[in-house]
């Protein structure tokens, strides 16, 4: 079996470097456009302008866009705050780090979801899936942020299921000439700056980018959380003597920091390299103090990350281009949950991660990622094709500066009765081999037929197959209505994969089935309307752990059936924009897989420690979604923006306190208190955030002052729950953000 | 044959229904090599002063930049009028103030009447790729059709300008007049 994936390996990486290698230009011009006439400029063809170069509005997909002037005027922490903002349905609650939702779907990591810079995949396919970038709280390097709704893997990679978020950064062309910034946040205590250079000449184009973010994090947040034997609940109290974690506070003083570099070379060559990290952990607990007496958070974790890419855009002739590219990329990630107070902290990490009871993780991904993309279109853009081949090496081994490697909980051993982390401790090595391809066949403007599918085989993997068929029907130029089938599979993560291999099993891989309805029209020339209606369906898996074998792995959970509508209006006039959507996401049905029989899901197939099915719908979501925003140019060169969130029909919450009535009615002291004390709280209740900032732009100095606040009604923060199984429900924590305020400046020199 | 196969070779069928044509820019260096076209059959008054070599002549883009780098690329080396030439990525009706081409993006629907109003009486060449802005008072719109670039002059706007247009120009492009309003 090895043999025979070295040699298709060693096949398409043939095939990749042959076709690199091809000759530079098959068909040059014999005059350049500087130099025709204008008579020759008219007579020439030219190609329009996705892997095919579709025009937007014409991609099969839900796309909403975060433009660089939406960032700057956007009282937002981080990316999740943005896409919370802007993206219809899109939310985004508490664990190790923030957790994003789209359309329905969220777990306890973010490995649903696809994290791209600059089209190259950032997730972590060790464990954790999109991780870096999303926490960082400097955003003034990111041109603008494209986030599809719903599965995409057929053609960004296999792993979007929830959604793509995609970031392009700023380049020479588009942030031209020296910029520097600084921001205070004041309620969180985060300070930061930035500065930029960008600098075009003939055949060479450099953007230069660095930041620096320190937050302290807020000390007063309020954590509520229930004891799951007891059933008391409350606010973590701050002043207790080992006091609680600040929110958002970065892990050992370690500040945010953020460097791009981005060269264009003759207009076909483009080297970038980015380093990222976060160390800011977003689930909330009471300080432990340690054996050495030292205090300190009960959770840490982070995450720091490199990657350099070289891409080559060659056009061979004007209907046939190749667009390829290879990278390196390196991540560190960490996640130490310390349940005894048994361990010292130091650099290096915990010296004793084997303590009873403690979950570390602490490990690197490095990959090395070849791609190339060949376009070919045919004469009036009649039929277009894409055709593309990736192969990505990953190695997983100890994190940066350390001599080990944590990845799986040491809750769980192999069936030889050795701790995981002891096998895996030198590491291990994955290949993973990538085909796609797309078709558009215009037959007719109300018929555009777009035909595509993608392939992925990882060495520990089976063969994965995700197809999509569109048919787009430009009715006029004003109004298109787009029909979609597709099918989903996502790469499971490697660390189970890993598992899988030493295990001797092949799970069948989690499948999402979707028909989608879209409807893009342009009524008047100043409102963009967007509808959206999707059917979903698929076998969901999740973690699962066998306490007679002490094992755990991810496998099915059981089958999910849901539907979402989205409806989109922008309206944009001459000094006012403004847009407003609503998402409303139904659960139509929800199966336990064979031998499951809790999970985070859904409690409408239910029966754990007398907990039984309620209510239909999904946990962790609010069925409805009404989001708002708006910016309004003042005189005097003032900018005003605001917007709002409105979360409601939190179903889900809902039904573990029917759920827990159904198990204690009225016999239960403990729960009666809690469960008046949840309506007190206004547990899943509708939940509303509004963001406010003003703008001053002055034209002497080139610069603008910005001052905002964020959250200002203050609002709650759910943490993500894999559901109920104890006597009281301790899934059921949320924090109570401030309202945060703060100030921004920045300068272009 | 096992099934993965069968799927490998779906998807290398697919190019069959394809057949290789000839050779085309992408359409946005084509629109790039327009603009400097152009300057050569329009003239600015003389109270623009292009006369003077040590001032750049300078290219704004307002809205989206749909040129990527491709301005920055051509107009490094490329002269406009014997001048080096400044290309500029604006984002407010402000910023337009001395600049001698301005390109509006198609972002700038909703906002066109009020560019223009910073623009109208002012000798700046305005060229827009959206086809509806011209009747708007844009001085010429690049559009593409089966393929290749062709552009309409909005003369009564040009003279508006204050610019002189050379018929050479008017007789390759399609005109438009009062009679299109």
């Amino acid at each position: 079996m090895k043999s025979r994936n070295c040699s298709l390996f060693n096949y398409i990486l043939s095939l990749i470097i042959l076709i690199s290698l091809l000759p530079v230009n098959l068909s040059a011009q014999e005059k350049t456009l500087e130099e025709m006439t204008i008579e020759e400029l008219m007579n020439l063809q030219v190609k329009t302008g996705s892997i095919l170069n579709l025009t937007k509005t014409k991609i099969p997909v839900s796309l909403t866009t975060i433009t660089s002037e939406d960032i700057a005027l956007t009282p937002a922490r981080n990316i999740a705050d943005l896409i919370e903002i802007y993206v219809p349905g899109a939310l985004c609650l508490n664990h190790t780090s923030p957790r994003i939702g789209i359309r329905g779907i969220i777990i306890d990591r973010n490995y649903k979801l696809l994290m791209l810079v600059n089209g190259k995949n950032m997730n972590q396919k060790g464990a954790q899936g999109a991780a870096l970038e999303l926490s960082n709280w400097d955003l003034n390097d990111i041109e603008r942020i494209e986030i599809i709704r719903g599965s995409g893997s057929v053609t960004y990679g296999p792993g979007a299921i929830a959604g793509i978020i995609n970031i392009i950064t700023k380049t020479a062309a588009t942030s031209n000439g020296t910029s520097i910034g600084v921001e205070d946040n004041f309620t969180y205590n985060s300070k930061g700056g930035f500065a930029s250079l960008g600098f075009s000449a003939k055949d060479f184009n450099l953007y230069a980018y660095g930041s620096v973010r320190f937050t302290d994090g807020y000390k007063n947040a309020e954590y509520f959380a229930v004891d799951q034997n007891t059933g008391a609940s409350g606010f973590l109290n701050p002043s207790q003597a080992e006091g609680v974690m600040p929110m958002f506070g970065d892990n050992l003083e370690r500040p945010q920091i953020k460097l791009h570099f981005d060269v264009n070379l003759f207009n076909e060559w483009r080297v970038w390299a980015r380093y990222t990290n976060s160390d800011q952990p977003a689930l909330f607990r009471q300080k432990m103090t340690l054996a050495a007496g030292e205090k300190v958070p009960v959770w840490f974790t982070g995450q720091k990350g490199i990657v350099g890419v070289l891409e080559n855009n060659h056009s061979f002739s004007g209907n046939i281009s190749l667009k390829s590219n290879i990278s390196y990329k390196s991540e560190n990630y960490y996640d130490y949950w310390v349940t005894k107070p048994l361990l010292h902290y130091d650099e290096g990490g915990f010296n004793s991660p084997h303590g009873a009871g403690n979950i570390v993780y602490d490990f690197s991904e490095s990959e090395i990622f070849l791609s190339s993309i060949i376009n070919i279109t045919q004469k009036d853009e009649k039929y277009k094709y894409a055709l593309g081949v990736s192969y990505s090496y990953n190695r997983y081994g100890s994190g940066w500066g350390n001599d080990k490697m944590y990845m799986l909980s040491n809750d769980y051993k192999s069936p030889d009765g050795r701790y995981i982390e002891d096998i895996i401790a030198d590491g291990f090595n994955t290949n993973m081999i990538s085909f796609f391809s797309e078709c558009n066949f215009e037959f007719h403007p109300l018929a555009n037929l777009l035909v595509s599918a993608r392939m992925d085989k990882n060495n520990f993997s089976k063969y994965f197959f995700s197809p999509r068929i569109g048919l787009i029907s430009e009715i006029d130029k004003d109004n298109i209505v787009k029909l979609i089938w597709q099918r989903s599979v996502r790469m499971n993560t490697g660390e189970e994969l890993y598992k899988e291999y030493l295990y001797n099993t092949k799970a069948n891989p989690e499948i999402l089935n979707c028909f989608e309805l879209m409807y893009n029209s342009l009524p008047t020339k100043n409102i963009l309307l967007n509808i959206s209606a999707s059917y979903n369906w698929g076998e969901m898996l999740g973690f699962v752990y066998d306490p007679a074998t002490i094992k755990g792995e991810t496998k099915p959970i059981g089958n999910l059936k849901y539907f979402t509508l989205e409806a989109e209006a922008r309206y944009k006039f001459e000094k006012l924009t403004f847009g407003i959507n609503h998402s409303f996401v139904k659960q139509l049905s929800w199966e336990n897989a064979a031998g499951i029989t809790s999970q985070g899901i859904s409690y409408a197939d239910y029966n754990s420690n007398g907990l039984l099915s309620t209510g239909n719908d999904l946990n962790n979501w609010a069925n409805n979604a009404t989001k708002l925003f708006a910016n309004v140019e003042l005189p005097c060169q003032f900018t005003f923006h605001a917007d709002g969130q409105f979360f409601w029909k939190w179903n889900g919450y809902k039904d573990v306190q029917l759920m827990y009535d159904g198990k204690y009615g009225n016999s239960n002291p403990a729960w009666k208190l809690l469960n008046n004390i949840l309506d007190d709280e206004n547990f899943a209740g509708t939940d509303v955030k509004i963001n406010l900032s003003i703008s001053k732009y002055f034209p002497q100095i080139n610069s603008t002052v910005s001052v905002y606040g964020i959250n200002l009604l203050g609002s709650k923060r759910y943490s993500y729950s894999s559901g109920e199984r104890y006597n009281y429900p301790s899934r059921l924590m949320w924090v109570n953000e401030p309202a945060a305020l703060g100030i921004k400046i920045n300068v272009k020199l | 044959m096992t099934n993965y196969r069968i799927k490998i070779l779906f998807i290398f069928l697919m190019p069959l229904c394809l057949f290789a044509q000839k050779a085309k820019f992408n359409e946005y260096e084509v629109k790039a090599a327009f603009l400097e076209k152009f300057t050569r059959f329009i003239e600015w008054p003389k109270e623009v002063h292009l006369e003077d070599l040590n001032k750049p002549f300078i290219i704004a883009v307002i809205g989206e930049n749909p040129f990527s780098s491709i301005l920055n690329n051509m107009y490094a080396k490329l002269k406009i009028k014997n001048k080096k030439v400044e290309i500029r990525y604006i984002s407010t009706v402000e910023e337009i103030t001395d600049c001698n081409i301005l390109f509006i993006s198609e972002s700038e629907k909703a906002r066109i009447k009020h560019i223009i109003s910073h623009t109208e009486k002012k000798p700046i060449l305005t060229i827009s790729d959206e086809k509806n802005f011209s009747k708007k008072g844009i001085l010429i719109t690049l559009y593409v059709k089966s393929s290749h670039i062709s552009f309409e002059v909005n003369s009564n706007a040009v003279h508006n300008a204050g610019l002189y247009i050379s018929s050479l120009l008017l007789n390759l492009s399609k005109a438009i007049s009062k009679e299109d309003k």
